[in-house]
């Protein structure tokens, strides 16, 4: 019996020769090996006696206290094995015997005794150089490939050869090894053995997807005896082997990288699965397996084995990026909530703020977080590494070596526990104070002498590529990077200011410095940080970091060299608004994940936007194991969840619950259960407003046309395919809402004032020549530029409007000219609207217009009423009179936004530096529209009621911002804009401006710039540039002049406003044109559906069927949407 | 209907300061009907008579140009028959920044220069063309006749 034979050789003595020959018989039946042994001792050695004992009344033999916690699939060496000698054969003897106990002493009992190892070893020392590592023995069944006898006997050593070498030796055998040699591209080499030169037998298919996987990669180095040979071959008859397995140098450093990715993806993959595999056959054992949250009922090896390729296979699948339901994100973080148990810890003194008690708690948990690990005495091992000991006793086989099971990794150094990387997600909802949680953490947990000891771990990864923690394997190859004691903050350009701020006004002077390193203020160097002057926090944004990290080269480039950020190991980084790097293919997301740290932070308010890959880059870059590793992801997360699987969910929660810090405004703290904060109320007002008139019949005249057009598409059932199209007429019906002007084209004042410029430009001079001269000869002074023989006019234009600046209702005072010259000169009225043409002569805008109208409609061309003069571009050639405002005295001309297109600008600031103030400055015509006027008459009951009060005006369109801009202006309001064209020193300056004058915040803040003294009360803010971070608590009304498709965005925007820090309640109003569009937007907010969710959401739907299904319910929902739509 | 301020004004001012030789006076029971009377110019034809017209602001005044008209016969090229007067600013030169005072002014400034090369009256700018003095002396004879009232 060959098996008989094969198991004596192995073990070399009767007794166990017996033990293991009875537990390949008896394999399945679940006996430990105590019990074997006990079977046997009552059989009297004989191993077939024993059998039958043990059939006669299994139970007395079952040992129910080793518990079995293994199904593993059937090694292939034993299929192999019981298939051709074994008719009664137990495919799960590996389960029986090793897997069966966990523990070590299973493994001893089973594997080839120390001294056998010891035996081989001895024998094979002069073919292994010194630094190789024996592991094990395998008997494998090889497969003859010669024919007759002679060629080998029992005991002779066998040399591997790879397939390649000496194929073409044996002529017969060619056609066969060259279909093998084909296949082996894809299913793994092919290695045979020779005897004293002579090729005579192969590894089986199964056998070399393993070891010759193996011998292929250089992993592993085999040598090996002949146990069992025929007297006369046959071709493909049974060579019974036996196989030393030695790990190579090799084997202990990292994958070349050599490789494109999927190569080298898919290497890593063969490696980890052949090595697996391997070490199931060598009976190798971890002494304290990897044990990994959540999933301890799941071990990988599960998938290790061969006959589980769909599986395998099906990790190739890049999976749905399914979204996640809305309650399904709060599931998550629900164990990640309820921190009323965490105890509160007291900042470090330099605060100058009490911090809030759950402030504190943060503080104590993030602590807590960082610290967790830092007993360098702790002998614990890295949660994903598992010990093997080295079956031998020599002095170089002595110790233990270390797998990485999810790696298939190997090193021969501790991979400690306190390697990790300290850190965790910071997830407190917008407004819980972050930033200052962050701050206290940075400025209390000081670095250590000891922190500084240790570089921290350095990941080899390049971007997303596999291998976690490679330092341990590869790490004294890459020179460590200087330490500094430094924190790196990664923030979006918005909120730099922000940042540098808050340490500024929150801590005492010298207690916690910073540098802002960004764009021109790059002047930090390597030397600075790591001096012990060096700043304590150096604040820098997601694009220096990715610029930095330039092409994305591995690391260590020389052109890395010259960055700050990636020529420092950093005591801590963290990344404020971490959702910014949550592609994790986007240069922002690999940049960061490269950023050297010991303790690496997170802080988002939504670490969850709708995907559950969004998390893995956070867990990625935070080098949480294993989650980091994306295949891993893929395989418990991504593919579960895809699969409708919603243990992933769970597995998530597993994963959040120790990583994340998430308290929401509501959550309740103390003995009260009162919400940790308690802002002010918000008032949320809809105000409908009704069109005029006018607007109303622009306004129908659009929609008519809209409302045409788009039951044009409905019929031809094109609606989705015009998307683009109908989505604009949208747009322009909410834009008239807002100002007609805006919907017809010629909206921006902007664009106008390039047309006519230089005509403005000259007719700005003319009035500013008119001033500066003064007195009697303005006139004098201008007439060269082309008003010809009306100076006289223009003298009493200029006394009419500058000398007495007072032309009000009581239209009284006069100085010379008399009444007449108060008036508009077709109407006699008191000019209501003061308006210029070119030529210098004015009149009521009303009566202008009128008569340019009249002429019209006669088909005569525009021109002037008084002088004839022509008007080339008709009503566009008049421009506003606009008094300044006389609101109170200390207050300057309104400030500019950066983009000021306004032609006045000039004329204003130019007027400045003159000791008499201009009564009066020119622009291009406007009108105020409903929601204008109700805006001003907003602002001016609330400075009239309310005079500390500031507003946040609120609006999508940035044109309507312009318009915005000249009505505040003409009503005297100091307001600043923040749009997404400003730069971020033009943005720092205009919050600054906004919140100064506050006497609690900015007052600390050291300010210089007095250049601008105008209390700003008005910020006019674009609802995208002003989504992220923002505080805006200096005001306490909001204003949004238009509504966005779905509410929360909206709602987002309010809450900067309404946020920690704000004191008073905040009123909202939302303005609304009544029957329009606006309302109708509303009401489909209001029955919570979500516009323009293109995204299909692939998770709701099952198989093509039902895809399809899906698609065209979504389709249809959406029409019906549009359609409410357009009314 | 309310009477626009303009006319209200302009009325207001006609009355307190006349313009020489020129007197307009709304009815009372229409305020945009004015009996106006224009004093032949000195060394013109028309001295010494005083001629009477009738002046209408129409509901578009001033965006469109008062009606005025001879009542008093008078033998001018540029004033026919029934009293319709030929001037520009009657017409398309009409501007809402002219005023009845300005119309009247240069109705007025017509009888100092009659234009016969731009005729109303085609048979008196005739025989203004062809013999002038002759024509002067109708007209003379006509203010003398129709114009002292």
């Amino acid at each position: 019996m060959p098996t008989q034979t094969v198991q004596a050789t192995r073990a070399g003595v009767a007794t166990t020769d017996a033990l293991a020959d009875l537990s390949a018989i008896l394999a399945g039946t679940q006996l430990s090996s105590a019990a074997l042994s006990a079977l046997l001792a009552a059989a009297n050695g004989d191993v077939e006696t024993a059998v039958n004992l043990y059939f006669e009344n299994p139970a007395a033999y079952s040992s129910p206290a080793i518990p079995l916690t293994d199904a593993a699939a059937p090694s292939p060496l034993l299929s192999s094995l019981s298939s051709h000698s074994m008719t009664a054969a137990r495919p799960s003897f590996s389960a029986t015997t090793d897997n069966a106990n966990g523990k070590r002493k299973a493994a001893d009992t089973v594997l080839p005794p120390l001294a056998t190892a010891k035996r081989l070893k001895s024998q094979s020392s002069s073919g292994s150089g010194p630094s190789w590592h024996y592991v094990g023995d395998i008997v494998i069944v090889a497969l003859s490939m010669v024919r007759g006898g002679g060629y080998a006997k029992d005991g002779d050593e066998i040399d591997t050869v790879q397939q390649s070498t000496n194929a073409a030796a044996i002529s017969k055998q060619k056609p066969k090894g060259g279909r093998v040699g084909a296949k082996a591209a894809k299913a793994g080499p092919i290695t045979r053995f020779s005897v004293r030169g002579k090729e005579i037998a192969k590894m089986n298919r199964d056998d070399a997807k393993i070891l010759g996987k193996l011998v292929e990669l250089g992993v592993i180095a085999i040598k090996g005896t002949v146990v069992s040979v025929p007297p006369s071959l046959t071709m493909l008859g049974d060579i019974i082997l036996q196989l030393r397995i030695y790990l190579t140098p090799a084997a202990f450093m990292t994958i070349s990288s050599s490789q494109d990715e999927e190569t080298q993806d898919q290497t890593i993959k063969d490696r980890k699965l052949a090595l697996l595999h391997m070490f199931q056959l060598l009976g190798l054992r971890p002494l304290d397996p990897a044990l990994v949250a959540g999933l301890k009922d799941d071990p990988p090896v599960a998938d290790v084995s061969p006959s589980a390729p769909a599986k395998a296979a099906g990790m190739d699948d890049e999976p749905e990026q399914a979204e996640l339901e809305d309650d399904q994100v709060e599931i998550l973080y629900e164990k990640a909530r309820g921190f009323e148990d965490v105890p509160e810890a007291e900042p470090r003194a330099g605060l100058t703020v009490e911090m809030r008690g759950y402030q504190k708690q943060a503080l104590a948990w993030m602590s807590a977080k960082e610290n967790q690990t830092s007993d360098p005495n702790a002998h614990s091992i890295h949660p994903l590494w598992e010990e093997y000991a080295f079956p031998g006793c020599e002095p170089e086989n002595a110790g233990h070596f270390y797998l990485n099971p999810y790696t298939g990794e190997l090193t021969l150094n501790f991979p400690s526990a306190a390697d990790q990387t300290r850190g965790g997600i910071l997830a407190d909802e917008m407004g819980l104070g972050k930033t200052l949680e962050t701050l206290s953490l940075i400025h209390s947990n000081r670095p250590t002498a000891e922190d500084m000891a240790r570089p921290s771990p350095r990941s080899a990864l390049s971007g997303l590529r596999g291998m976690s923690n490679t330092s341990t394997v590869s790490g004294t190859t890459v020179p460590a990077l200087p330490q500094t004691r430094a924190t790196l903050i990664v923030c979006p350009v918005s909120l730099l200011a922000q940042w540098r701020d808050e340490i500024t006004a929150r801590f005492r002077p010298g207690t916690l410095t910073c540098a802002v390193y960004y764009s021109a203020d790059r002047a930090l160097s390597v030397a600075d940080l790591t001096g012990k002057k060096g700043p304590d926090v150096v604040i820098t944004t997601y694009g220096t970091v990715s610029s930095e990290w330039g092409g994305g080269t591995g690391e260590g480039g020389p052109g890395k060299r010259a960055s700050l950020v990636f020529a420092l190991d950093w005591f801590r980084v963290v990344l404020d608004e971490a959702h910014y790097i949550k592609n994790k293919g986007t240069a922002n997301a690999k940049s960061c994940f490269t950023i050297q740290a010991k303790r690496r932070w997170a802080v988002t308010g939504t670490p969850i936007q709708n995907r559950l890959e969004d998390l893995f880059s956070l867990v990625h870059f935070l080098r949480i194991e294993p989650w980091g590793n994306y295949s891993f992801w893929r395989q418990f997360i991504s593919v579960p969840f895809a699969a409708k699987d919603h243990k992933a969910l769970n597995v998530v929660q597993s994963i959040l619950e120790p990583l994340v810090l998430r308290r929401q405004k509501s959550t309740p703290s103390g003995p009260e259960g009162r919400p940790i904060v308690e802002l002010p109320p918000k008032i949320v007002d809809k105000v409908l407003l009704d069109f005029t008139s006018e607007e109303r019949d622009i306004y129908d005249a659009l929609h008519t046309r809209s409302k045409t057009q788009f039951s044009n598409f409905v019929a031809a059932g094109s609606v989705l395919s015009n998307w683009a199209h109908v989505f604009q007429m949208l747009t322009r019906l909410r834009q008239c809402c807002l100002h007609p002007q805006l919907a017809l084209g010629k909206g921006s004042t902007k664009t106008d004032a390039t047309i006519g410029g230089s005509d403005v430009d000259a007719l700005i001079r003319r009035f500013q020549d008119g001033v500066d001269g003064g007195g009697g000869s303005p006139a004098g002074a201008s007439t060269g530029s082309g008003a010809g023989g009306e100076s006289p006019y223009i003298e009493s234009v200029f006394q009419k409007l500058n000398g007495t600046g007072d032309y009000g209702a009581d239209g009284s005072s006069a100085p010379a000219n008399g009444e007449e010259d108060q008036s508009c000169a077709l109407c006699f009225d008191v000019m209501a609207t003061p308006t210029i043409f070119p030529c210098l002569h004015i009149s009521c805008r009303d009566c202008i217009v009128a008569y340019l109208q009249k002429r019209e409609d006669m088909g005569e061309p525009a021109q002037c009423p008084i002088c004839s003069k022509p008007f080339p571009r008709g009503t566009d050639d008049l421009y506003d009179i606009i008094r300044a405002p006389q609101p109170p005295p200390q207050t300057a001309p309104p400030l500019h936004g950066a983009d000021a297109a306004d032609i006045d600008s000039a004329t204003q600031q130019q007027q400045q530096q003159q000791p008499r103030r201009p009564a009066f400055s020119v622009r291009r015509h406007f009108h105020p529209s409903t929601k204008l006027t109700a805006l001003i008459a907003e602002l001016t009951h609330l400075r009239t009621t309310a005079p500390d009060v500031k507003t946040v005006v609120f609006s999508q369109f940035t044109t309507m911002l312009t318009l915005c801009e000249t009505i505040l202006q003409e009503h005297g309001f100091g307001y600043a804009r923040l749009d997404g064209t400003l730069s971020q020193r033009e943005r720092e300056a205009v919050l600054k401006r906004f919140a100064s004058d506050s006497v609690d915040e900015a007052s600390s803040s050291k300010k210089t710039d007095t250049s601008k003294s105008s209390k700003c009360t008005v910020l006019l803010a674009s609802m995208r540039a002003a989504g992220v971070g923002l505080n805006l608590t200096r005001a306490s009304v909001v204003i949004c002049l238009d509504t966005w498709w779905n509410l929360p965005t909206e709602m987002q925007a309010i809450d900067r406003v309404h946020r920690l820090g704000q004191t008073r309640a905040v009123h909202v109003k939302r303005f609304i044109m009544r029957d329009s569009v606006e309302e109708r937007m509303l009401d489909i907010q209001e029955r919570k559906t979500v516009l323009c969710r293109w995204a299909i959401r692939d998770g709701e739907v099952t198989g093509e069927g039902g895809k399809a299904q899906g698609k065209e319910e979504e389709k249809r929902r959406r029409v019906e949407e549009l359609k409410t739509l357009f009314g | 209907m309310a009477l626009p301020k303009r006319i209200i004004k302009e009325t207001e001012r006609l009355m307190a300061e006349p313009a020489p030789g020129i007197q307009a006076i709304p009815h009372d029971d229409n305020l945009r009907y004015f009996d106006v009377i224009i004093s032949g110019p000195a060394q013109s034809p028309f001295e010494g008579g005083d001629f009477k017209l009738e002046l209408f602001l129409p509901e578009e005044y001033p965006m469109a140009p008062p009606k005025v008209r001879f009542l008093t016969k008078i033998y001018h090229p540029n004033i026919d028959k029934l009293g319709r007067i030929c001037l520009d600013i009657l017409k398309d030169k009409w501007s809402p920044a002219l005023q009845i005072r300005t119309v009247l002014l240069s109705i007025q400034a017509l009888l100092s220069a009659p234009n016969p090369d731009d005729p109303l009256a085609n048979d008196v700018a005739q025989h203004w063309k062809e013999n002038e003095q002759d024509a002067i002396k109708t007209a003379r004879q006509w203010t003398a006749q129709y114009a002292h009232a």
